[in-house]
Protein backbone atom coordinates (compact mmCIF):
# COMPACT_ATOMS: atom_id res chain seq x y z
CA UNK A 1 0.00 0.00 0.00
CA UNK A 2 0.57 3.54 -0.47
CA UNK A 3 2.56 5.53 2.29
CA UNK A 4 2.70 9.29 2.67
CA UNK A 5 4.99 10.96 5.23
CA UNK A 6 3.72 14.10 4.43
CA UNK A 7 0.70 14.79 6.73
CA UNK A 8 1.69 12.10 8.89
CA UNK A 9 1.80 13.29 12.77
CA UNK A 10 4.29 11.14 15.03
CA UNK A 11 3.11 11.74 18.20
CA UNK A 12 5.27 12.43 21.38
CA UNK A 13 6.11 14.79 23.50
CA UNK A 14 9.57 16.67 22.63
CA UNK A 15 10.40 20.15 22.34
CA UNK A 16 9.84 20.21 18.85
CA UNK A 17 6.06 19.26 19.37
CA UNK A 18 5.47 21.59 21.68
CA UNK A 19 6.62 24.47 20.05
CA UNK A 20 3.98 27.03 18.30
CA UNK A 21 3.10 25.89 15.14
CA UNK A 22 3.45 29.49 13.79
CA UNK A 23 6.37 29.37 15.01
CA UNK A 24 7.66 26.16 13.31
CA UNK A 25 5.59 26.89 9.65
CA UNK A 26 7.62 30.37 9.95
CA UNK A 27 10.89 28.37 10.37
CA UNK A 28 10.60 26.31 8.25
CA UNK A 29 9.51 28.46 5.58
CA UNK A 30 12.59 30.54 6.23
CA UNK A 31 14.69 27.61 6.22
CA UNK A 32 13.83 26.77 2.76
CA UNK A 33 14.43 29.49 1.11
CA UNK A 34 18.03 30.27 3.25
CA UNK A 35 18.81 26.87 2.24
CA UNK A 36 19.27 28.05 -1.21
CA UNK A 37 21.42 30.95 -0.38
CA UNK A 38 24.08 28.18 0.31
CA UNK A 39 26.88 28.39 -2.09
CA UNK A 40 29.53 25.95 -0.58
CA UNK A 41 30.02 22.54 1.08
CA UNK A 42 30.39 24.22 4.37
CA UNK A 43 27.28 25.77 4.03
CA UNK A 44 25.63 22.48 3.30
CA UNK A 45 27.40 20.57 6.92
CA UNK A 46 25.98 23.64 8.94
CA UNK A 47 22.85 23.08 7.74
CA UNK A 48 22.95 19.65 7.89
CA UNK A 49 24.11 19.42 11.78
CA UNK A 50 21.24 22.07 12.31
CA UNK A 51 18.83 19.63 10.94
CA UNK A 52 20.46 16.76 12.70
CA UNK A 53 19.29 18.18 15.81
CA UNK A 54 16.34 19.41 15.14
CA UNK A 55 15.56 15.26 14.25
CA UNK A 56 17.32 14.54 17.44
CA UNK A 57 15.14 16.67 19.52
CA UNK A 58 11.95 16.21 17.76
CA UNK A 59 12.28 11.98 18.76
CA UNK A 60 10.65 11.49 15.39
CA UNK A 61 13.18 7.73 14.02
CA UNK A 62 14.99 8.70 11.10
CA UNK A 63 13.34 6.10 9.56
CA UNK A 64 10.12 8.29 9.22
CA UNK A 65 11.76 10.61 7.59
CA UNK A 66 13.81 8.14 5.08
CA UNK A 67 10.08 7.31 4.08
CA UNK A 68 9.40 10.71 3.07
CA UNK A 69 12.50 10.67 1.27
CA UNK A 70 11.68 7.39 -0.71
CA UNK A 71 8.33 8.96 -2.23
CA UNK A 72 10.77 11.12 -4.39
CA UNK A 73 13.65 9.54 -4.43
CA UNK A 74 13.31 9.41 -8.42
CA UNK A 75 12.93 13.12 -8.27
CA UNK A 76 15.84 13.88 -6.80
CA UNK A 77 17.35 11.45 -9.32
CA UNK A 78 16.01 13.24 -12.20
CA UNK A 79 16.76 16.38 -11.13
CA UNK A 80 20.62 15.20 -10.60
CA UNK A 81 21.01 14.06 -13.86
CA UNK A 82 19.51 16.90 -15.67
CA UNK A 83 22.00 18.82 -14.20
CA UNK A 84 24.94 16.71 -14.53
CA UNK A 85 24.15 16.79 -18.44
CA UNK A 86 23.08 20.21 -18.98
CA UNK A 87 25.43 22.47 -16.71
CA UNK A 88 27.61 24.41 -18.96
CA UNK A 89 31.16 24.32 -17.40
CA UNK A 90 34.96 24.52 -18.12
CA UNK A 91 36.60 21.78 -16.38
CA UNK A 92 35.61 17.97 -18.29
CA UNK A 93 35.34 15.33 -15.81
CA UNK A 94 34.54 12.37 -18.60
CA UNK A 95 33.67 12.65 -22.57
CA UNK A 96 30.59 10.75 -23.95
CA UNK A 97 30.04 11.28 -27.23
CA UNK A 98 28.57 14.54 -27.60
CA UNK A 99 27.53 14.78 -23.95
CA UNK A 100 30.47 15.71 -21.45
CA UNK A 101 29.76 16.17 -17.70
CA UNK A 102 31.63 18.97 -15.93
CA UNK A 103 33.00 19.72 -12.50
CA UNK A 104 30.86 22.60 -12.09
CA UNK A 105 27.74 19.84 -13.84
CA UNK A 106 28.62 17.45 -10.76
CA UNK A 107 28.81 20.21 -8.65
CA UNK A 108 25.70 21.87 -9.15
CA UNK A 109 23.65 18.34 -9.09
CA UNK A 110 25.10 17.15 -5.78
CA UNK A 111 24.00 21.33 -4.49
CA UNK A 112 20.42 20.71 -6.08
CA UNK A 113 20.37 16.88 -4.46
CA UNK A 114 21.03 18.43 -1.13
CA UNK A 115 18.76 20.94 -1.16
CA UNK A 116 16.42 18.54 -2.02
CA UNK A 117 16.81 16.12 0.49
CA UNK A 118 16.97 19.51 3.35
CA UNK A 119 13.70 20.72 1.65
CA UNK A 120 12.08 17.31 1.99
CA UNK A 121 13.42 16.33 5.81
CA UNK A 122 12.75 20.15 6.88
CA UNK A 123 8.95 20.18 5.99
CA UNK A 124 8.50 16.48 7.16
CA UNK A 125 9.77 17.51 10.56
CA UNK A 126 6.90 20.15 10.65
CA UNK A 127 4.45 17.87 9.14
CA UNK A 128 5.50 15.51 11.58
CA UNK A 129 6.01 16.74 14.67
CA UNK A 130 2.79 18.98 14.19
CA UNK A 131 -0.94 17.90 14.39
CA UNK A 132 -2.64 18.87 10.92
CA UNK A 133 -5.02 21.01 12.92
CA UNK A 134 -2.63 22.75 14.60
CA UNK A 135 -0.90 23.43 11.50
CA UNK A 136 -3.84 24.48 9.34
CA UNK A 137 -4.32 26.71 12.34
CA UNK A 138 -1.13 28.06 11.56
CA UNK A 139 -1.57 28.28 7.79
CA UNK A 140 -5.42 30.02 8.78
CA UNK A 141 -3.48 32.89 11.29
CA UNK A 142 -0.85 33.24 8.25
CA UNK A 143 -3.76 33.84 5.89
CA UNK A 144 -5.28 36.04 8.20
CA UNK A 145 -4.42 39.21 6.45
CA UNK A 146 -5.78 38.19 2.80
CA UNK A 147 -9.15 37.68 4.63
CA UNK A 148 -9.66 41.87 3.88
CA UNK A 149 -8.96 40.93 0.60
CA UNK A 150 -12.02 38.12 0.42
CA UNK A 151 -9.84 35.12 0.59
CA UNK A 152 -11.69 32.58 2.66
CA UNK A 153 -8.77 31.93 4.86
CA UNK A 154 -10.80 29.70 7.35
CA UNK A 155 -12.61 27.56 4.69
CA UNK A 156 -9.11 26.71 2.84
CA UNK A 157 -8.20 25.83 6.82
CA UNK A 158 -11.49 23.44 7.24
CA UNK A 159 -10.60 22.28 3.89
CA UNK A 160 -6.93 21.16 4.92
CA UNK A 161 -7.92 19.55 8.04
CA UNK A 162 -10.66 17.74 6.41
CA UNK A 163 -8.81 16.57 3.54
CA UNK A 164 -5.68 15.54 5.85
CA UNK A 165 -8.76 13.66 8.11
CA UNK A 166 -9.84 11.63 5.61
CA UNK A 167 -6.41 10.59 3.61
CA UNK A 168 -5.90 7.19 5.44
CA UNK A 169 -9.96 6.39 5.56
CA UNK A 170 -9.29 6.94 1.77
CA UNK A 171 -6.52 4.75 1.17
CA UNK A 172 -7.74 2.33 3.75
CA UNK A 173 -11.03 2.24 1.25
CA UNK A 174 -8.80 2.18 -2.13
CA UNK A 175 -7.22 -0.68 -0.41
CA UNK A 176 -10.22 -2.90 0.31
CA UNK A 177 -11.43 -1.93 -3.19
CA UNK A 178 -8.28 -3.36 -4.94
CA UNK A 179 -8.45 -6.30 -3.12
CA UNK A 180 -12.07 -7.25 -3.64
CA UNK A 181 -11.11 -6.18 -7.40
CA UNK A 182 -8.27 -8.54 -7.42
CA UNK A 183 -10.17 -10.97 -5.72
CA UNK A 184 -12.26 -11.38 -9.37
CA UNK A 185 -9.17 -11.52 -11.42
CA UNK A 186 -8.69 -7.90 -12.20
CA UNK A 187 -4.55 -6.96 -12.95
CA UNK A 188 -2.97 -3.86 -11.36
CA UNK A 189 1.04 -5.08 -11.46
CA UNK A 190 1.83 -6.08 -14.75
CA UNK A 191 2.16 -4.19 -17.88
CA UNK A 192 3.21 -1.08 -19.24
CA UNK A 193 2.65 2.47 -17.96
CA UNK A 194 -0.68 3.15 -19.90
CA UNK A 195 -2.17 -0.18 -19.17
CA UNK A 196 -1.33 0.41 -15.45
CA UNK A 197 -2.86 3.19 -15.51
CA UNK A 198 -5.98 2.22 -17.22
CA UNK A 199 -6.69 -0.54 -14.96
CA UNK A 200 -6.64 2.01 -12.27
CA UNK A 201 -10.13 3.35 -13.40
CA UNK A 202 -12.33 1.24 -12.03
CA UNK A 203 -10.66 1.58 -8.95
CA UNK A 204 -11.23 5.52 -9.08
CA UNK A 205 -15.02 5.64 -9.99
CA UNK A 206 -16.05 3.81 -6.78
CA UNK A 207 -13.54 5.71 -4.47
CA UNK A 208 -15.13 8.93 -5.89
CA UNK A 209 -18.56 8.25 -5.11
CA UNK A 210 -18.07 6.97 -1.77
CA UNK A 211 -16.03 10.18 -1.22
CA UNK A 212 -18.97 12.07 -2.36
CA UNK A 213 -21.32 10.39 -0.08
CA UNK A 214 -18.73 10.29 2.32
CA UNK A 215 -18.73 14.11 2.15
CA UNK A 216 -22.38 14.71 2.34
CA UNK A 217 -22.76 12.83 5.68
CA UNK A 218 -19.63 14.57 6.79
CA UNK A 219 -21.78 17.78 6.40
CA UNK A 220 -24.72 16.71 8.11
CA UNK A 221 -22.14 15.83 11.06
CA UNK A 222 -20.83 18.80 10.96
CA UNK A 223 -24.43 21.17 10.47
CA UNK A 224 -25.93 19.26 13.51
CA UNK A 225 -23.13 19.99 15.39
CA UNK A 226 -23.49 23.70 15.26
CA UNK A 227 -21.05 24.61 12.26
CA UNK A 228 -21.30 27.92 10.38
CA UNK A 229 -18.16 28.76 9.15
CA UNK A 230 -16.08 31.11 11.54
CA UNK A 231 -18.80 32.98 13.13
CA UNK A 232 -18.77 33.07 16.81
CA UNK A 233 -16.05 30.48 16.44
CA UNK A 234 -13.70 29.68 19.53
CA UNK A 235 -10.64 27.45 19.60
CA UNK A 236 -9.74 25.33 22.32
CA UNK A 237 -5.97 25.20 21.57
CA UNK A 238 -5.02 28.57 21.74
CA UNK A 239 -1.96 29.39 20.07
CA UNK A 240 0.75 31.06 22.74
CA UNK A 241 4.12 32.04 21.74
CA UNK A 242 6.70 31.03 24.65
CA UNK A 243 10.21 31.48 25.20
CA UNK A 244 11.23 28.36 23.61
CA UNK A 245 9.79 29.73 20.63
CA UNK A 246 12.07 32.36 20.57
CA UNK A 247 14.74 30.57 21.55
CA UNK A 248 14.50 28.36 18.42
CA UNK A 249 13.65 31.42 16.19
CA UNK A 250 17.24 32.17 17.54
CA UNK A 251 19.18 28.88 16.69
CA UNK A 252 17.50 29.36 13.33
CA UNK A 253 19.03 32.95 13.16
CA UNK A 254 22.23 31.73 14.33
CA UNK A 255 22.42 29.37 11.35
CA UNK A 256 21.72 31.55 8.87
CA UNK A 257 24.21 34.10 10.21
CA UNK A 258 26.01 30.59 10.10
CA UNK A 259 25.48 30.61 6.57
CA UNK A 260 26.31 33.67 5.20
CA UNK A 261 29.63 33.84 6.98
CA UNK A 262 30.61 30.81 5.34
CA UNK A 263 29.51 32.02 2.30
CA UNK A 264 31.84 34.50 2.77
CA UNK A 265 34.93 32.73 4.05
CA UNK A 266 34.50 30.87 1.29
CA UNK A 267 34.59 33.23 -1.46
CA UNK A 268 38.22 34.23 0.29
CA UNK A 269 39.84 30.94 0.01
CA UNK A 270 37.85 29.92 -3.34
CA UNK A 271 36.29 26.69 -1.57
CA UNK A 272 33.50 24.75 -3.53
CA UNK B 1 -43.96 21.74 29.09
CA UNK B 2 -44.65 18.30 29.39
CA UNK B 3 -42.65 16.77 25.83
CA UNK B 4 -39.46 17.61 25.12
CA UNK B 5 -39.97 16.88 22.04
CA UNK B 6 -43.43 16.30 20.00
CA UNK B 7 -44.22 16.03 16.68
CA UNK B 8 -48.22 16.94 15.55
CA UNK B 9 -49.00 16.12 11.79
CA UNK B 10 -45.67 15.60 10.73
CA UNK B 11 -45.11 15.41 6.91
CA UNK B 12 -42.22 15.28 4.87
CA UNK B 13 -41.48 14.92 1.38
CA UNK B 14 -38.20 14.46 -0.07
CA UNK B 15 -38.10 16.63 -2.62
CA UNK B 16 -34.43 17.47 -3.35
CA UNK B 17 -31.34 15.98 -1.24
CA UNK B 18 -31.33 17.17 2.71
CA UNK B 19 -27.81 19.30 1.82
CA UNK B 20 -29.48 21.10 -1.15
CA UNK B 21 -31.70 22.87 1.52
CA UNK B 22 -28.91 25.44 2.58
CA UNK B 23 -27.81 26.42 -0.92
CA UNK B 24 -31.63 27.45 -1.75
CA UNK B 25 -30.91 30.87 -0.05
CA UNK B 26 -30.52 33.82 -2.61
CA UNK B 27 -26.71 34.20 -3.50
CA UNK B 28 -25.68 30.86 -3.95
CA UNK B 29 -25.83 29.05 -6.85
CA UNK B 30 -29.46 27.42 -7.29
CA UNK B 31 -29.25 25.93 -10.73
CA UNK B 32 -27.43 23.17 -9.74
CA UNK B 33 -30.16 21.56 -7.12
CA UNK B 34 -32.61 21.93 -10.20
CA UNK B 35 -30.87 19.14 -11.81
CA UNK B 36 -30.59 17.26 -8.53
CA UNK B 37 -34.04 17.91 -8.03
CA UNK B 38 -34.96 15.73 -11.10
CA UNK B 39 -33.07 12.78 -10.46
CA UNK B 40 -33.84 12.99 -6.70
CA UNK B 41 -37.66 12.88 -6.72
CA UNK B 42 -39.63 9.90 -7.75
CA UNK B 43 -42.50 10.87 -10.07
CA UNK B 44 -44.90 10.16 -7.62
CA UNK B 45 -44.04 11.30 -4.35
CA UNK B 46 -44.79 9.37 -1.61
CA UNK B 47 -44.08 10.80 1.75
CA UNK B 48 -41.41 9.64 3.91
CA UNK B 49 -43.24 11.05 7.06
CA UNK B 50 -47.08 10.70 6.22
CA UNK B 51 -48.96 12.39 9.50
CA UNK B 52 -46.74 11.62 12.52
CA UNK B 53 -47.71 12.65 15.92
CA UNK B 54 -45.70 11.67 18.71
CA UNK B 55 -44.22 12.98 22.35
CA UNK B 56 -41.17 12.41 24.07
CA UNK B 57 -41.08 12.99 27.77
CA UNK B 58 -37.64 14.48 29.60
CA UNK B 59 -35.21 11.80 30.63
CA UNK B 60 -36.85 9.33 28.46
CA UNK B 61 -35.37 6.29 26.57
CA UNK B 62 -37.57 6.18 23.91
CA UNK B 63 -36.63 3.50 21.00
CA UNK B 64 -37.53 4.12 17.44
CA UNK B 65 -37.82 0.91 15.79
CA UNK B 66 -38.57 0.35 11.78
CA UNK B 67 -37.31 -1.21 9.02
CA UNK B 68 -35.85 0.34 5.50
CA UNK B 69 -37.49 3.05 4.32
CA UNK B 70 -39.81 3.19 7.25
CA UNK B 71 -39.27 7.13 8.02
CA UNK B 72 -37.48 6.37 11.35
CA UNK B 73 -34.45 7.89 10.19
CA UNK B 74 -35.97 10.61 8.33
CA UNK B 75 -38.27 11.85 11.83
CA UNK B 76 -34.75 11.83 13.64
CA UNK B 77 -33.24 14.69 11.57
CA UNK B 78 -36.75 16.52 12.05
CA UNK B 79 -35.23 17.10 15.58
CA UNK B 80 -32.42 18.03 14.77
CA UNK B 81 -33.71 20.49 12.07
CA UNK B 82 -31.14 18.83 9.17
CA UNK B 83 -34.87 18.51 7.39
CA UNK B 84 -37.80 21.15 7.78
CA UNK B 85 -41.74 19.19 7.45
CA UNK B 86 -43.15 19.76 4.12
CA UNK B 87 -46.93 20.45 7.33
CA UNK B 88 -47.01 19.77 10.78
CA UNK B 89 -44.54 20.99 13.20
CA UNK B 90 -42.09 19.57 15.31
CA UNK B 91 -41.35 20.69 18.77
CA UNK B 92 -38.06 20.67 20.55
CA UNK B 93 -38.06 22.06 23.96
CA UNK B 94 -41.09 23.85 23.03
CA UNK B 95 -39.83 25.97 20.15
CA UNK B 96 -40.77 25.39 16.47
CA UNK B 97 -37.78 23.52 14.22
CA UNK B 98 -39.07 26.16 11.48
CA UNK B 99 -37.97 28.63 13.89
CA UNK B 100 -35.25 29.87 11.93
CA UNK B 101 -33.99 32.00 14.28
CA UNK B 102 -33.24 29.37 17.47
CA UNK B 103 -32.08 26.96 14.67
CA UNK B 104 -28.82 26.61 16.60
CA UNK B 105 -30.28 26.33 20.14
CA UNK B 106 -32.20 23.42 19.01
CA UNK B 107 -28.88 21.95 17.28
CA UNK B 108 -27.30 22.56 20.91
CA UNK B 109 -29.85 20.91 22.44
CA UNK B 110 -30.00 17.97 20.39
CA UNK B 111 -26.72 15.65 19.28
CA UNK B 112 -27.00 13.00 16.64
CA UNK B 113 -25.35 10.24 16.18
CA UNK B 114 -24.93 9.10 12.44
CA UNK B 115 -24.90 5.69 11.30
CA UNK B 116 -21.27 5.41 9.73
CA UNK B 117 -18.63 6.02 12.22
CA UNK B 118 -16.06 7.59 9.86
CA UNK B 119 -18.02 9.80 8.18
CA UNK B 120 -19.24 11.99 10.94
CA UNK B 121 -15.75 12.97 13.14
CA UNK B 122 -14.02 16.71 11.81
CA UNK B 123 -10.35 16.26 13.21
CA UNK B 124 -7.47 14.46 13.30
CA UNK B 125 -6.70 14.00 16.74
CA UNK B 126 -9.72 12.50 18.73
CA UNK B 127 -9.92 15.31 21.37
CA UNK B 128 -9.85 18.27 18.77
CA UNK B 129 -12.38 16.52 17.51
CA UNK B 130 -15.02 16.26 20.55
CA UNK B 131 -13.67 20.04 21.36
CA UNK B 132 -15.79 20.97 17.59
CA UNK B 133 -19.21 21.34 18.93
CA UNK B 134 -18.01 23.72 21.35
CA UNK B 135 -16.20 25.22 19.62
CA UNK B 136 -18.63 26.37 17.08
CA UNK B 137 -21.20 27.52 20.23
CA UNK B 138 -18.08 30.24 21.18
CA UNK B 139 -17.30 28.57 24.46
CA UNK B 140 -14.23 29.89 26.36
CA UNK B 141 -10.85 27.66 25.57
CA UNK B 142 -10.51 26.94 29.30
CA UNK B 143 -13.93 25.33 29.80
CA UNK B 144 -13.86 24.01 26.40
CA UNK B 145 -10.57 22.15 27.51
CA UNK B 146 -12.97 21.15 31.05
CA UNK B 147 -15.91 19.97 28.94
CA UNK B 148 -13.68 17.39 26.32
CA UNK B 149 -11.73 15.73 29.57
CA UNK B 150 -15.14 15.32 31.15
CA UNK B 151 -16.99 13.94 27.94
CA UNK B 152 -13.94 11.86 27.46
CA UNK B 153 -14.24 10.12 30.46
CA UNK B 154 -17.78 9.78 30.33
CA UNK B 155 -17.51 7.81 27.39
CA UNK B 156 -14.76 5.83 28.89
CA UNK B 157 -12.12 7.56 26.15
CA UNK B 158 -9.73 9.58 28.13
CA UNK B 159 -7.04 7.45 27.21
CA UNK B 160 -6.93 7.65 23.37
CA UNK B 161 -7.71 11.67 23.74
CA UNK B 162 -4.40 11.82 21.81
CA UNK B 163 -4.89 9.14 19.37
CA UNK B 164 -6.00 9.78 15.58
CA UNK B 165 -9.31 8.53 14.97
CA UNK B 166 -8.97 5.92 12.40
CA UNK B 167 -6.97 3.44 14.91
CA UNK B 168 -9.90 3.13 17.05
CA UNK B 169 -12.42 0.72 16.90
CA UNK B 170 -16.05 1.28 14.88
CA UNK B 171 -17.29 1.27 18.52
CA UNK B 172 -14.83 3.53 20.16
CA UNK B 173 -15.53 5.75 16.97
CA UNK B 174 -18.89 6.41 18.05
CA UNK B 175 -18.31 6.67 21.53
CA UNK B 176 -15.47 9.37 20.57
CA UNK B 177 -19.27 11.20 18.54
CA UNK B 178 -21.24 10.55 21.55
CA UNK B 179 -18.37 12.87 23.59
CA UNK B 180 -18.27 15.31 21.04
CA UNK B 181 -22.26 15.54 21.28
CA UNK B 182 -21.77 15.44 25.37
CA UNK B 183 -19.30 18.25 25.13
CA UNK B 184 -22.16 20.62 23.47
CA UNK B 185 -24.51 19.80 27.11
CA UNK B 186 -27.81 18.77 24.88
CA UNK B 187 -30.44 17.63 26.40
CA UNK B 188 -31.34 14.90 23.97
CA UNK B 189 -29.14 12.55 21.81
CA UNK B 190 -30.64 11.02 18.81
CA UNK B 191 -29.01 7.55 17.63
CA UNK B 192 -29.26 7.68 14.17
CA UNK B 193 -28.74 3.81 13.28
CA UNK B 194 -25.93 4.60 15.50
CA UNK B 195 -24.52 0.09 15.98
CA UNK B 196 -25.53 -0.67 12.32
CA UNK B 197 -22.14 -0.43 11.45
CA UNK B 198 -21.05 -2.17 14.34
CA UNK B 199 -19.68 -5.73 15.38
CA UNK B 200 -21.52 -6.67 18.23
CA UNK B 201 -18.88 -5.58 20.75
CA UNK B 202 -18.99 -1.90 19.67
CA UNK B 203 -22.39 -2.39 19.85
CA UNK B 204 -22.75 -3.67 23.75
CA UNK B 205 -20.39 -0.43 23.74
CA UNK B 206 -22.48 2.23 22.64
CA UNK B 207 -25.45 0.81 24.31
CA UNK B 208 -24.28 0.66 27.86
CA UNK B 209 -22.88 4.28 27.20
CA UNK B 210 -26.47 5.11 25.88
CA UNK B 211 -28.45 3.75 28.99
CA UNK B 212 -25.81 5.37 31.41
CA UNK B 213 -26.15 8.83 29.99
CA UNK B 214 -30.23 8.20 30.47
CA UNK B 215 -29.95 6.93 33.93
CA UNK B 216 -26.96 8.94 35.08
CA UNK B 217 -27.17 12.61 33.80
CA UNK B 218 -30.94 12.08 33.07
CA UNK B 219 -30.47 12.56 29.13
CA UNK B 220 -33.46 11.73 26.79
CA UNK B 221 -32.14 9.17 24.26
CA UNK B 222 -33.52 8.44 21.12
CA UNK B 223 -32.60 5.18 19.53
CA UNK B 224 -33.26 5.09 15.84
CA UNK B 225 -32.28 0.93 15.14
CA UNK B 226 -33.93 -2.22 13.31
CA UNK B 227 -32.65 -4.42 16.35
CA UNK B 228 -34.84 -5.80 18.35
CA UNK B 229 -32.21 -6.19 21.35
CA UNK B 230 -31.65 -2.89 21.83
CA UNK B 231 -34.94 -1.56 20.86
CA UNK B 232 -35.95 -4.31 24.23
CA UNK B 233 -33.80 -2.03 26.46
CA UNK B 234 -35.37 1.11 25.85
CA UNK B 235 -38.34 2.29 28.30
CA UNK B 236 -40.60 2.62 24.96
CA UNK B 237 -40.83 1.81 21.48
CA UNK B 238 -42.06 3.56 19.00
CA UNK B 239 -42.97 1.44 15.60
CA UNK B 240 -42.77 2.94 12.46
CA UNK B 241 -44.07 2.02 9.25
CA UNK B 242 -44.81 3.54 5.68
CA UNK B 243 -44.19 7.37 7.50
CA UNK B 244 -46.57 6.81 9.93
CA UNK B 245 -46.40 5.32 13.77
CA UNK B 246 -47.93 2.05 14.05
CA UNK B 247 -47.64 1.08 17.40
CA UNK B 248 -46.29 2.92 20.78
CA UNK B 249 -45.46 1.32 24.27
CA UNK B 250 -43.31 -0.12 26.71
CA UNK B 251 -41.30 -3.27 24.79
CA UNK B 252 -43.00 -6.06 26.78
CA UNK B 253 -46.57 -4.42 25.23
CA UNK B 254 -45.48 -3.53 21.92
CA UNK B 255 -43.54 -7.61 21.42
CA UNK B 256 -47.19 -9.28 22.54
CA UNK B 257 -48.16 -7.64 18.91
CA UNK B 258 -46.37 -10.45 17.02
CA UNK B 259 -48.32 -11.02 13.60
CA UNK B 260 -48.77 -7.13 13.36
CA UNK B 261 -45.24 -6.25 14.27
CA UNK B 262 -44.37 -9.57 11.38
CA UNK B 263 -46.15 -7.78 8.82
CA UNK B 264 -44.57 -4.52 8.62
CA UNK B 265 -41.25 -6.90 8.12
CA UNK B 266 -40.15 -7.06 11.97
CA UNK B 267 -38.78 -9.37 13.87
CA UNK B 268 -39.64 -9.92 18.07
CA UNK B 269 -36.75 -10.72 20.18
CA UNK B 270 -36.58 -14.50 20.48
CA UNK B 271 -37.56 -14.53 23.83
CA UNK B 272 -40.57 -12.42 23.40
CA UNK B 273 -41.92 -14.73 20.42
CA UNK B 274 -41.51 -17.88 22.60
CA UNK B 275 -42.88 -16.47 25.30
CA UNK B 276 -46.05 -15.98 23.28
CA UNK B 277 -45.90 -18.95 21.92
CA UNK B 278 -45.72 -20.88 25.19
CA UNK B 279 -48.62 -18.51 26.24
CA UNK B 280 -50.90 -19.66 23.41
CA UNK B 281 -49.98 -23.45 24.48
CA UNK B 282 -51.79 -22.49 27.47
CA UNK B 283 -48.29 -22.17 29.84
CA UNK B 284 -49.46 -19.18 32.09
CA UNK B 285 -46.38 -16.72 31.50
CA UNK B 286 -46.49 -13.23 33.11
CA UNK B 287 -46.77 -9.98 30.55
CA UNK B 288 -43.72 -7.70 29.58
CA UNK B 289 -41.43 -10.93 28.58
CA UNK B 290 -38.59 -9.23 26.46
CA UNK B 291 -35.50 -10.60 27.47
CA UNK B 292 -34.19 -14.31 27.78
CA UNK B 293 -32.93 -13.85 31.30
CA UNK B 294 -36.55 -12.54 31.88
CA UNK B 295 -38.36 -16.02 30.41
CA UNK B 296 -35.75 -18.16 32.02
CA UNK B 297 -37.05 -16.26 35.33
CA UNK B 298 -40.75 -16.65 34.65
CA UNK B 299 -39.99 -20.30 33.46
CA UNK B 300 -38.59 -20.86 36.99
CA UNK B 301 -41.57 -19.35 38.52
CA UNK B 302 -44.42 -20.73 36.57
CA UNK B 303 -46.24 -23.47 38.46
Amino acid sequence: MLKVTIGQYYPAESFIHRLDPRMKLLCTLLFIVFIFFITNFLGYIAAAIYLALIVRTSTVPPRFLLRGLRAIFFIIIFTAVLNIFFTAGETIVLQLGGFRITQEGLLNAGRMALRLIMLIIGSSILTLTTTPIQLTDAIEYALKPLKKIRVPAHEIAMMMTIALRFIPTLMEEMDKIMKAQMARGADFDTGGLIKKARSLVPLLVPLFISAFRRAEDLALAMESRCYRGDVGRTRMKKMKMAGRDYAALGVLLLLIAAIFALNYVAGVFGIW
Amino acid sequence: MEYIVKAEGLVFEYQAPPVAEDLKKPGKKAEKIEIEVEIEAPPAATPALDGVDMGIKQGEFVAVLGHNGSGKSTLAKHINCLLMPTSGTVWVKGIATSDEEKIWDIRQSVGMVFQNPDNQIIATIVEEDVAFGPENLGIEPAEIRRRVDESLATVGMSEFAGHPPHHLSGGQKQRVAIAGILAMRPDIIVLDEATAMLDPIGRREVMKVAKQLNEQENITIILITHYMDEAALADRIVVMSEGKVVMSGAPGEVFTHIDTLQGIGLDVPQAAEIAHKLRLAGVALPDGIVTGAQLVEALWQSK
